[in-house]
């Protein structure tokens, strides 16, 4: 009894120490683990540029350099991913003040047709718009040609604009993803003062709102623009025709036999470069001041009444999600329910039995869906909490070489999916551990691939949250570990379920690294649906796609749910 | 240090996916062709202990299942069937075997030209199955380095709704007509329209592919695209396309006929090959030496290909080989200059658009 006194002042001193110790093994964990799973491959693949283990030369970039395609290409692919950021943007930033804050009708439909956006696979949506716009053939050119009585449709999507136009449907997610979290976290009592204080509407808007969520918006841009830069499907199908090349088309096209690594990763390194280029901008415009919007008070949600704009405002978003979602949409639901595709429409072109298969006679079809959502979920939950650990350290801690991490984190966006599986094969089929050729190496594929969604997210989540709260916690005794967990944490959970649902979408799509490294007995869902479309049925595809589309728009509804009804609570 | 290698090696073991014990490899390996009953039970037995066999393959995922089911049958022996685009699956192996953890047993592709060059690399295991006498001649190596399981025939295909005149050959093909209308699969992308391409360079000269260009082609990615685009009568003519492509096309009810060109059919040896680091090398073997069976071939025809063995009859509605004229392409010289053709094919058709 008498030995209580003592214990009790030594324990706060044995639980900060205890505390430190904690707080340097998980930071210095992640590090490490963001260490090898990027910098390892990517360490493989710049050797390759110089040539490889047997001498080093520079002869891959002289050639690189010389390729006079070269400045066509790289000049279409900033052409492209600079018109889909700023597509992006222009759509994703109403829809996300839309839905986070008025009473614009219909919240939910806009929700799920975001993740729809998102959810259809690059080249699908690609085949998508070729039936829709194809010059000769194209279904609203026909449409257009009857009612007009003209010779020629006006819509040709096999063009620079139609590849932008593509780029931005399946990206403008990232845009309204990032921004609805980081306006839900904004106590919209800021605005409501200076509203109080005189100022209009719109001055509200532009000086407060949007100022506050420029975090997300940089971000969100970041993601959009390099994550066009290394497309490939939709390049592939709408550019190639047409002799539009793109990066990542030239790049690909260097893995013809006999593969030219040497020349894929040297110009690889451009896009890297890009990559690079970015964050550093996205950097220097973050860095003038602090974006601090929330001070740990439960966030108090005005909603703004649109009056008589709630309807024009609906028809606007839907208009906008009618392109990005709904008409691809629509294709591949009849396309899925036809038995020829040559046919036309007609009661006895209508089948069942592409369903039938996909469900029930594709021996694929069961394995894939139970390994992909293992791995999606696997993949989503590490990813997002190593991303968050990541921008902790970049944006908390005052350690030098931080930054080098924030960098090292957002590289793999930038690189074409088969460059970086060239590099995952290459650093990880080495070790004497059965990675390779099982589930494992998916994982750290998935991981590798799509940690800048996570790092990006949490990123722009944290910079919103005043680190005060931490410390405080901190000082009224709670371990660093307590104080991340029950402060920050919570705090962040809108840019975390975001983060979450963009890598759990990528994930099932994912192709371009899995088509390398699968193995019998852990196909995904986008190896099952290669491998019909592959083999040209194309109303198989169409099937398994839109089964795909329910199955992940359900689990990220869940998700949603589950989340969200915890954040309220808060 | 002995318990460290040991651990090293049991981990290399499974990633190479060891079957049997050590002594089986030490059997096979003395086995070097299948020439009479005696060493096909020899092969078996030694298989048999591996237990497994892993095939890398570009057949058609229906067909390959099919076959692995009937190896299974016939010889108890499990086939993994790893099903990929030849493209994507040639690229994984080649990762593979230059890591030094070869995956598979058996490769089945349909590029000549990528195993001539694997058999300079000595990645192949070369030998001498039953029935390699009855195989085509042209469509295997000497020494039985690769040996063709099925021919790929290359034939032009048209929509019957949009083009009532349709192309005869290759320069019809070329008539101001038709400008507007082909589409081209791209040989950057696609081994077939390489063989194609080298093809047609040699016996057209570039000249035909200046012209061509001009008819501003639609230069798709691969079969299932031109036939995508020729279905859907976004362009009228498939200046070329794996048959087999067209007769699924046309089972299904689809607006498209074929076309066998005047000038003759680029008929492709679609090989395979044992590899030399297989992990089951007598199994392998064994698959092999299957493939070239009646049975396995009589799939191949039945799936629209022409049989790699003589005297099976043409797939239907295909002309037999005794009567259609064959266009030779020279392997070896692709093996060495595929880059070439393929950057003198871009600028060509690149330079009039």
């Amino acid at each position: 009894m008498t030995t209580l006194p003592q214990q009790a002042a030594g324990s706060p001193r044995r639980g900060r120490w205890g505390s430190a110790v904690s707080a340097r093994l998980v930071l210095g964990g992640a590090a490490l683990i963001l260490l090898v799973l990027v910098v390892y491959p990517l360490f493989w693949l710049v050797l390759g540029s110089f040539g490889g283990t047997d001498e080093l030369t520079v002869s891959n970039y002289l050639r690189v350099v010389r390729e006079p395609d070269l400045y066509r290409a790289l000049l279409n692919t900033l052409l492209i991913a600079t018109g889909a950021s700023v597509i992006s943007l222009c759509a994703g930033v109403p829809i996300a003040w839309f839905i986070s804050r008025t009473n614009i009708p219909g919240k939910e439909a806009l929700r799920t047709a975001t993740s729809v956006s998102f959810m259809i696979p690059g080249f699908l949506s690609a085949i998508a718009y070729v039936v829709l716009m194809a010059p000769n053939t194209g279904w609203l050119n026909e449409l257009v040609e009857r009612m007009f009585g003209l010779d020629q449709g006006p819509f040709n999507i096999y063009s620079l604009l139609g590849i932008t136009a593509v780029t931005s449907f399946g990206s403008v997610a990232f845009v309204v993803y990032l921004a609805t979290a980081a306006l839900d976290s904004v106590d919209s009592g800021l605005e409501q003062s200076a509203q109080i204080l005189g100022a209009s509407r719109w001055k509200v808007i532009m000086g407060i709102t949007w100022p506050l969520v420029t975090p997300a918006l940089l971000a969100s841009t970041l993601l959009v623009f390099v994550h066009s830069l290394a497309l490939f499907g939709s390049h592939a199908i709408l550019g190639l025709p047409v002799q539009i090349y793109t990066l990542p088309t030239r790049i690909y096209s260097l893995f013809a036999f006999p593969p030219d690594y040497g020349a894929a990763t040297a110009l690889s390194m451009v896009l890297v470069l890009l990559t690079i280029g970015v964050l550093y901008l996205q950097r220097r415009l973050l860095k003038r001041r602090s974006y601090v919007t929330t001070e740990g008070k439960a966030g108090f949600q005005a909603q703004v009444d649109l009056g008589r704009y709630r309807w024009p405002a609906f028809l606007a978003c839907h208009g906008f999600f009618a392109f990005a979602a709904y008409l691809p949409v629509l294709v591949l639901v009849l396309a899925s329910l036809t038995k020829s595709r040559g046919l036309g429409f007609g009661w006895d072109n209508l089948t069942w039995a592409n369903y039938r298969y996909v469900m029930f006679e594709y021996s694929l079809t069961q394995r894939a869906t139970v390994n992909t959502l293992i791995l999606a979920v696997s993949a989503a939950t590490a990813g997002i909490v190593l991303g968050a650990l990541v921008a902790y350290i970049n944006l908390r801690l005052k350690v030098r070489g931080a930054k080098v991490l924030d960098y090292l984190s957002t590289i793999p966006l930038g690189l074409p999916g088969v460059v970086l599986a060239v590099g995952l094969v290459l650093a990880w089929i080495r070790l004497p551990i059965a990675i390779y050729a099982t589930m494992w190496i998916l994982l750290i594929a998935y991981l590798t691939r799509f940690i800048p969604l996570a790092v990006r997210s949490a990123d722009s989540a944290l910079r919103q949250i005043d680190p005060s709260l931490e410390e405080a916690s901190r000082i009224s005794g709670g371990s660093w570990l307590r104080s991340i967990v029950e402060i920050t944490l919570p705090l962040m959970k809108g840019g975390m379920v975001a983060g979450w649902s963009l890598i759990f979408v990528q994930v099932i799509g994912e192709l371009a690294a899995t088509i390398l490294l699968f193995s019998v007995g852990n196909e995904t869902v986008a190896v099952a649906i290669y491998q019909r479309s592959e083999e040209g049925h194309l109303e198989e595809v169409s099937a398994l796609s839109v089964l795909v589309l329910l199955a992940t728009a359900v689990v990220l509804g869940l998700a949603r749910r589950l989340t969200g009804a915890s954040v309220t609570r808060w | 240090m002995r318990q460290g290698s040991l651990v090293l090696a049991a981990a290399a073991c499974l990633i190479a996916g060891c079957g049997g014990q050590g002594s089986t490899s030490d059997s096979s390996t003395s086995i070097d062709d299948v020439t009479d009953q005696a060493s096909l039970d020899k092969l078996v037995e030694a298989a048999k202990e591996e237990g497994q066999v892993v095939w890398y393959t570009s057949v058609p995922s229906e067909r390959a299942d099919e076959i692995a089911k009937m190896f299974t049958a016939e010889y108890d022996i499990e086939v993994v069937v790893q099903r990929s685009g030849g493209e994507d699956l040639l690229q994984k192996f080649l990762l593979e075997e230059e890591a030094g953890r070869v995956q598979n047993d058996v490769l089945t592709l349909s590029d000549p030209a990528a195993f001539i060059s694997l058999k300079q690399d000595d990645v192949l295991t070369c030998f001498v199955p039953r029935n390699f006498d009855s195989v085509l001649e042209y469509a295997r190596d000497d020494d039985g380095c690769w040996i063709a399981t099925r021919m790929n025939a290359y034939v032009i295909a048209y929509n019957t709704k949009e083009v009532t005149d349709p192309p005869t050959g290759f320069d019809d093909l070329l008539d101001p007509k038709f400008a507007g209308d082909l589409a081209y699969i791209n040989p950057s992308f696609s081994s077939g329209s390489l063989i194609v391409t080298a093809g047609l360079a040699n016996d057209k000269g570039w000249e035909w592919f200046e012209q061509l260009a001009e008819s501003k082609p639609f230069v798709v990615k691969g079969n299932n695209d031109t036939m995508q685009t020729v279905v859907t009568g976004e362009r009228g003519i498939a200046t070329f396309v794996n048959s087999t492509y067209v007769s699924e096309a046309k089972a299904e009810g689809q607006p498209v006929e074929w076309v066998f060109p005047e000038d003759g059919i680029y008929l492709i040896p679609a090989p395979s090959a044992v590899i030399a680091e297989a992990p089951h090398p007598a199994a392998g073997k064994l698959l092999a030496d299957f493939l070239l069976t009646d049975e396995v071939q009589q799939v191949m025809v039945d799936d629209g290909n022409y049989a790699a063995m003589e005297d099976f009859p043409a797939p239907e509605g295909q002309p037999e080989i005794d009567e259609m004229k064959r266009l030779e392409v020279d392997y070896d010289k692709l093996a060495g200059e595929s880059k070439d053709v393929r950057d003198q094919f871009s600028s060509t058709v690149e330079s009039a658009s």
